[in-house]
């Protein structure tokens, strides 16, 4: 089992640098979309929640342009059926969760310091607003990878998965926007429910999507 | 002829809702209008309802309301007995 | 023959109960009766999406031929629920603009109870999208299960967070009611009447899609 998780992740990474065209456009999109939110808004002062319902928005349409492509692929280029028989369902899971993690880190590594220098975010406690991003950024994933197997298999696109990405999402963009506030209006570390909040909500999506996955993938 | 009968029910239904609505607006428009021009004969007759409905005043718009909801509530529920005898026909049919 | 058919007698019964038995509210007069009718809707709302998720569960882990037909089931109930959902938004709606002033203003439970209507939405459009079949069914239930794990992250733990204008729930923390005796017996019929009128539109929907899928296969 072991082994195999490796094998998936190590295939994941190899065939999205193969040809890394989805990955770059998916970092150009998210830079591309900082940069012209920012000059939209024309460097007004804006309040802090507008500042931080604007970096989740922006997190948000990066999300759902960039981490529906790990299973979409699988059926667009017809390998699916071979990735059934070849690995269990939960390793496929596993790697895909893994992959689109690390990608959307990256995303957001480029999306923040952007947000940051464009928008003129003042951080009262920038150690708060790094937890805040990672552990939103953790939901975001975990909802959104289970998601797209969902969309993948039902043969829909881009409209559908924002349809059924959208409500269960809220609560998490929700939650990441009034602690990101929280962040740039106060200093401390006083917010902790929205964190546990964010947690608690990736950890039961992991666990369920972790159950459901074989009625998902697998062709009965 | 099941066409037919199909639209003309949801005609009647449609003009049963429609018919309800301009009631409750007419009626109540009706009611405020009346009671601006009693108003000031009936400022010390009518004694302000604070708890208690009368029971025997028909008048009230209370009793309009009730009259409404219910209607309403027979028009449902003749629609649903009626798709509810259809169904077992089809079921005993299907049998 | 029929247990809920009763709804016939025990609706009519409980609306005489709400306009003559029940005294006016406090504050809101004649027009607080309009709890009678908001709040078994939404009860309902939130018990057919409960009843949705059992059958979707049942359908994905009973192996019993009883549970065949549980995946038109929860389809049956997740449709009802949108029906319920959208009645009670407008029953609340009307209610906050004869107390708070305006139709909506983004309350926490307003929110929760228009997120349980996007979940209905794009349950229905998954189920629309998907053909018939095996996999419709476990995928459409797959999704409803971890839609249903979000929604007590909603009713109970938003609201909780955030100040709210609503009106304690029914069943509070320190489990007291704010309630004339009367108006609570009438709320308890209200809600008993509704839930029979759920569980009779229940039957005749399931009894319609049995039909229906009768007529397909007669068809095909």
């Amino acid at each position: 089992m072991g082994g195999e998780l490796l094998r998936n992740i190590r295939k994941e990474f190899l065939i999205e640098f193969r040809n890394p065209s989805a990955v770059l456009s998916a970092f150009s999109f998210s830079g591309v979309a900082t940069i012209s939110v920012s000059l939209v808004t024309r460097a007004l002062p804006l309040q802090p929640l507008v500042q931080s319902i604007l970096l989740w928005l922006i997190i948000f349409f990066t999300a759902m342009n960039s981490l529906l492509h790990p299973f979409i692929r699988e059926e667009d280029h017809g390998t699916a059926p071979f990735l059934r028989l070849h690995s269990s369902a939960l390793s496929v899971l596993a790697s895909k969760l893994v992959f689109n993690a690390v990608l959307f880190f990256s995303l957001q590594l480029i999306i923040t310091p952007l947000a940051v220098v464009f928008f003129q975010f003042t951080l009262r406690s920038p150690f708060f607003f790094l937890v805040t991003l990672l552990c939103g950024g953790f939901a975001v994933t975990a909802t959104v990878t289970v998601l797209s197997a969902i969309v993948a298999r039902s043969g829909g696109r881009g409209p559908l998965f924002t349809i059924i990405s959208f409500p269960l999402l809220l609560p998490i963009l929700w939650m990441s926007i009034e602690s990101t506030r929280h962040s740039l209006e106060r200093g401390g570390f006083w917010d902790v429910r929205s964190l546990v909040f964010l947690l608690a909500f990736s950890g039961m999506i992991i666990a369920l999507s972790f159950l459901l996955i074989r009625f998902i993938w697998l062709d009965e | 002829m099941k066409t037919v009968r199909r639209i003309f029910g949801t005609l009647l239904i449609a003009a049963a809702i429609f018919g309800t609505g301009v009631w409750t607006t007419f009626g109540l428009a009706a009611d405020v209008g009346g009671g601006e021009r009693t108003v000031a004969a009936a400022a010390h007759t009518q004694p302000e309802r604070t708890q208690e409905i009368d029971p025997g005043d028909a008048d009230e718009p209370i009793y309009r309301v009730l009259g409404i909801v219910l209607f309403v509530w027979i028009g449902i529920s003749l629609y649903l007995f009626f798709i509810d005898r259809k169904i077992t026909r089809l079921e005993k049919r299907i049998k | 023959m029929n247990i809920t058919k009763s709804v016939f007698i025990a609706m009519p019964a409980s609306i005489i109960l709400t306009f003559l038995y029940a005294p006016p509210a406090e504050v809101l007069g004649d027009a607080g009766r309009i709890i009678f009718y908001h709040v078994p809707l939404a009860w309902i709302s939130v018990l057919a999406f409960v009843v949705a998720g059992f059958y979707a569960a049942v359908h994905l882990f009973s192996k019993s031929p009883r549970a065949a037909d549980a995946d038109m089931k929860s389809h049956v109930s997740a449709t009802l629920g949108m029906f319920f959902a959208v009645l009670t938004t407008v029953t609340g709606s009307i209610w906050a603009k004869l107390s708070w002033g305006s139709y909506w203003n983004w309350d926490p439970r307003e929110t929760t109870i228009m997120v349980l209507l996007l979940i209905y939405i794009a349950y229905l459009s998954l189920h629309g999208t998907l053909k018939d079949g095996e996999k419709r069914g476990r995928i459409c239930a797959s999704y409803l299960l971890i839609a249903a794990a979000t929604v007590p992250f909603f009713v109970f733990i938003v609201p909780r967070l955030y100040p709210t204008l609503h009106p304690d729930p029914i069943l509070n923390r320190e489990a007291s009611v704010h309630m004339d005796f009367r108006m609570r017996i009438t709320l308890i019929c209200t809600i008993a009447s509704f839930t029979l009128l759920y569980l009779y539109l229940f039957g005749l929907r399931f009894r319609i899609a049995v039909l229906e899928k009768v007529r397909m296969g007669i068809e095909r």
